[in-house]
């Protein structure tokens, strides 16, 4: 009984996705766009590319950042030093 | 070859557009438009196609190609380089079909219960719900049928909990 009375519920939801109120037609001119994929293949794969770096830059982890971080402390301190030391010897 | 090329994609596109287009829907995140996910796709099919060995079902590999272009444009968007190339050649003529009051709003919460979910399940469900096997389903996701079998259990429970509190 209850397995029946699920098997409806889930019938008519998936009746209601695959019917679902269409907003819009879809038309496509196939010939012109494989002419307008080769036109813009270039854009395509730069915004592809852009979206990758965007990906990269975001997923940098904190384990990465604080590592860094420590880098450059490390790197201004010894810079410091050699700065005070030639100043010393002027 | 390229006759065959261009022959097949034309048949695939026409064949699939409605439930690419169904799948875009759900995924289109503002400042994301249905539509441009949409073009994405269509150029995703059309860079791939010549790679297709024929090993899995047609259908299958669309929705493979569609769910993949539909997360990674997810993952990926950043709102401040986002740019989209508008394709003169694919266009969306609005059309307005009388539909059922009951019937939208079924429809309105069983969207917004599915977006809701995590990447993983919406995947699952979609695919349920576009009437594929549970084999299928774990041929596209890289998931056992049997993981799939028991993820559906609770996605099921879920979404079923959602819709009715929506409705």
């Amino acid at each position: 009984m209850w397995n029946n009375e699920q098997k409806d519920i889930w019938k008519d939801i998936k009746d209601t996705w695959n019917e679902q109120p269409q907003s819009e037609k879809i038309n496509i001119q196939v010939s012109k766009l494989i002419e307008e994929f080769k036109s813009k293949i270039s854009q395509f794969e730069k915004n592809s590319i852009n979206k990758d770096l965007a990906f990269i830059t975001t997923s940098v982890s904190q384990f990465e950042k604080d590592s860094i971080k420590r880098d450059l402390n490390i790197i201004s301190t010894f810079l410091k030093k050699v700065t005070s030391k030639l100043k010393k010897k002027k | 070859m390229q006759k065959t090329k261009t022959k097949t994609f034309e048949q695939i596109v026409e064949e699939n557009k409605g439930k690419i287009y169904r799948i875009c829907k759900i995924y289109a995140v503002s400042p994301l438009e249905p539509q441009d996910l949409f073009q994405e796709v269509i150029y995703a099919i059309w860079k791939s196609i010549s790679t297709f060995k024929g090993n899995s079902d047609i259908d299958t590999w669309v929705y493979k190609i569609t769910l993949n272009v539909c997360l990674r444009s997810k993952q990926k968007l950043d709102k401040k380089n986002f740019k989209t190339v508008h394709l003169e050649s694919i266009q969306f003529v609005p059309i307005e079909i009388p539909f059922e009051k009951t019937q939208q709003e079924k429809y309105k919460a069983l969207t917004s219960c599915i977006s809701s979910l995590n990447e993983n399940n919406k995947s699952i469900i979609i695919l349920y719900l576009e009437k594929l096997k549970y084999k299928e389903i774990a041929e596209i996701t890289g998931m056992t049928e049997n993981h799939i079998a028991v993820k559906m259990k609770r996605i099921k429970k879920i979404l079923l909990n959602c819709i009715t509190n929506k409705l």
